[in-house]
């Protein structure tokens, strides 16, 4: 019971970390290396506003939230927009964004395990010989809206409708009258938007700490490969698999060999798909 | 005209006082990390109560003469700083400062182990006051005319190891539980603490259930928790320093692991943790070192007047308080000798060490006397005897001294899960 429980929290929890990624890359093309660093700002400005300006909780998270939006928003107007097209250098400049935000951080001393956020709800619930903490259920049921909310809103609204006809065909997009820089700013601000949810729905779990800013990157990097970084219902899969995948590996042989499952699907799938299990990136490639 | 002769009978002591040269002391060690910091701040507390009192009296120059504090960033504690960087910032400290002792010294053992020759080379007198590796020991062992100016003024990791294990080892007295279950991080440091105690509570007949490592960067322990629940542990041991590390105890309280927790993380043994984790550290039992650094104790009074005068001064809440006070120890450690000596250490290091040797006198964690074959700080179970390591358990916000018995104000608890 135990390793299907925690199996579905751990799988949530690895989706969450990648969502963001995810949809930031299936739209524009960019992979914001930024995106750990942006889960852990979410989380570090929450614990400012509510431990030192009072702000009760749900109001920090939406300020957080609202705030990082922006700074993605940002991030492509005024660096990314310069680069576009040029992978490297879009890897190399989101990179180097995302050391600079975690390293003034830690140079603020925003590390050691001072900060931790609220748990929504304290306490946990018996189900059947397992005990579940609250704010695993939470997790879970905030993964599950955000992958439907996501559904949702790249069908039926417009800006997510010109979010896929830009991850389709962009010249095509364009010809229709989408401003393509306006939706890739867009959608690099949707994922730094969704970091922070992701950081404020895992948070609570520990404590928040610098390292998580490159941490975070390399799980949601991890499940991004494994099921095609621009793939949501990729993310999904390769999340189950993952997140199943260590708990399973931890209960029957050792817990340190947990890391070892991501590190050998990465590889494996990187030596049979290279696009990932529903990646179609650069599938017509390797077909040929 | 009697007032004049009055106010000078008066002023002239703290006059020549305050005119009278410094006594240096040095602090060469890495303030990235929190327990250097608090030990800077806990040897700035011990310097002001002393020059309050007007300094310490130097017989052979007649004057009383304060205390003054010069440090350098070793940045040992940061990752990637190379030894050798550590060891020219405890060089060019010791050469143009010239501090007459050291305390704290560097944060880890491997910088410490490197600085044991610099401290040979310029016969600088230093209480050590934090690296806990025992091959220091070793080294001194190795060469005791050479290294003898090297003190260390507080636990080493064969005390803590044992104490740790002495606490655990209560339980089966106090329970008789005899199954222990081992979770520690998956690096050398932490892997040697749990071998050690694994090693320790065997030998007092205890069955080791599990030895589970994690690997550093684990954010669910769901797993290995569960693997001790069935394996009918009693005693869960865990030991690491990862910033994932309090999800563990988290899981652990809403998992309802029918265990009793000893948690080796010092994040957790300061008071200040009961404001970050709250209630999910309740029932665990921790142990900062030395005896009183991390709560006051009653039977320990050095103690409660140290963490009073801590909370006077408004300093900040220790994010780790081991060896902190053992730190302002080394302060005070110095001043006995200097006032028996008669003389600063710096005049005449090699007779001065005889004077360390001899210390006698109370401190935080109980008696402070030097084992002359090691120059390590004795501890065992009796404060009036040695120094002491306390174990506590955290009970509604308060860390509760429960071993050892001697000072112990209350018996430890089950968690209620497992009544």
């Amino acid at each position: 019971m135990d390793i299907l429980i925690y199996g579905i929290t751990n799988s949530v929890t690895l989706a969450l970390m990648a969502i963001g990624f995810s949809l930031t890359f299936g739209i524009s093309g960019l992979a914001n290396f930024a995106h750990g660093a942006f889960f852990l700002l979410g989380g570090i400005l929450t614990w400012i506003f509510i431990n030192q300006l009072g702000i009760p909780f749900f109001l920090s998270a939406l300020i957080s939230i609202a705030l990082v939006g922006l700074l993605g928003f940002g991030l492509y107007w005024g660096l990314m927009l310069r680069l576009r097209g040029l992978a490297i250098n879009e890897v190399i400049a989101t990179l180097a964004a995302a050391i600079v935000i975690i390293e003034v951080l830690r140079y603020l001393g925003f590390s050691g395990f001072t900060y931790v956020l609220p748990e929504f709800i304290k306490g946990s619930v018996q189900i059947g010989k397992s005990w579940l903490d609250y704010q695993r259920i939470f997790l879970v049921a905030i993964g599950i809206a955000l992958i439907i909310f996501l559904y949702i809103f790249t069908h039926r609204t417009k800006i997510g409708l010109s979010f896929r006809a830009i991850a389709q065909n962009e010249r095509t997009a364009i010809s229709l009258g989408i401003d393509s820089d306006w939706t890739a700013a867009l959608s690099l601000s949707f994922g730094s938007a969704l970091a922070v949810v992701a950081g404020l729905a895992i948070l609570p779990l520990g404590s928040i700490d610098t390292q998580m800013g490159y941490d975070i990157l390399i799980s949601a990097l991890a499940v991004g490969i494994v099921g095609g970084l621009e793939s949501i219902p990729g993310i999904v899969i390769a999340s189950i698999i993952l997140g199943f995948g260590q708990i399973i590996v931890a209960t029957f042989f050792k817990a340190q060999w947990q890391t070892v499952v991501t590190l050998a699907a990465i590889v494996i799938i990187l030596a049979v798909k290279p696009s990932g299990i529903f990646g179609k990136y650069k599938e017509l490639e390797e077909r040929v | 005209m009697v007032l004049v002769v009055s106010f000078l009978m008066i002023s002239l002591p703290s006059m020549v006082s305050a005119a009278a040269k410094p006594i240096v002391l040095g602090i060469p060690t890495s303030f990235f990390q929190p327990l250097c910091k608090s030990g800077k701040l806990a040897v700035e507390m011990a310097i002001d109560e002393i020059n309050a009192q007007g300094g310490i009296f130097v017989k052979e120059e007649g004057v009383k003469r304060p205390l003054s504090l010069v440090s350098a960033d070793t940045r040992c504690g940061e990752p990637g700083t190379p030894v050798q960087s550590a060891l020219m910032t405890v060089d060019k400290m010791i050469t143009e400062e010239k501090p007459d002792a050291i305390v704290i010294a560097p944060f880890r053992s491997e910088a410490m182990v490197a600085t044991m020759d610099l401290i040979a080379k310029y016969k600088i007198i230093t209480l050590q006051t934090i690296a806990q590796t025992p091959k220091l020991i070793e080294i001194f062992k190795g060469d005791p005319e050479k290294y003898k100016y090297w003190f260390r003024a507080t636990t080493n990791s064969t005390y803590v190891g044992t104490t740790a294990a002495m606490t655990i080892d209560s339980l089966r007295k106090q329970f008789k539980y005899d199954k222990l279950f081992l979770i520690p991080q998956d690096t050398i440091w932490a892997r040697a603490a749990a071998d050690a105690t694994k090693a320790k509570l065997e030998g007092f007949g205890w069955k080791a259930m599990g030895y589970e490592p994690v690997a550093v960067g684990t954010n669910d322990f769901s797993p290995v928790l569960s693997k001790a629940r069935t394996s009918g542990t009693q005693m869960l041991y865990v030991v690491g320093d990862m910033p994932t590390l309090p999800v563990c105890f988290k899981q652990w309280k809403s998992m309802k692991i029918p265990t009793m927790l000893f948690l080796d993380f010092a994040v957790v043994t300061s008071t200040k943790a009961w404001g970050t984790y709250g209630e999910d550290l309740d029932y665990v039992l921790v142990m900062p070192f030395p005896g009183g650094t991390g709560a006051p104790v009653k039977a320990l009074p050095k103690s409660m007047e140290f963490h009073n005068r801590w909370k006077e001064k408004k300093y900040p809440l220790m994010d780790d308080p081991r060896v902190v006070s053992s730190a302002y120890d080394a302060v005070y450690i110095l001043k006995d000798a200097i006032e028996r000596a008669g003389f600063v250490p710096s005049k005449n290091p090699d007779k001065f060490v005889s004077f360390v040797e001899a210390t006698d006198m109370m401190g935080v964690s109980g008696r402070i006397k030097f084992d002359k074959s090691t120059h390590q700080q004795m501890f065992n179970g009796n404060p009036k005897e040695t120094s002491i390591i306390v174990a506590y358990q955290w009970r509604a916000g308060k860390m509760v001294p429960v071993y050892p018995e001697l000072v112990a104000e209350a018996k430890i608890e089950l968690a209620p899960w497992m009544k």
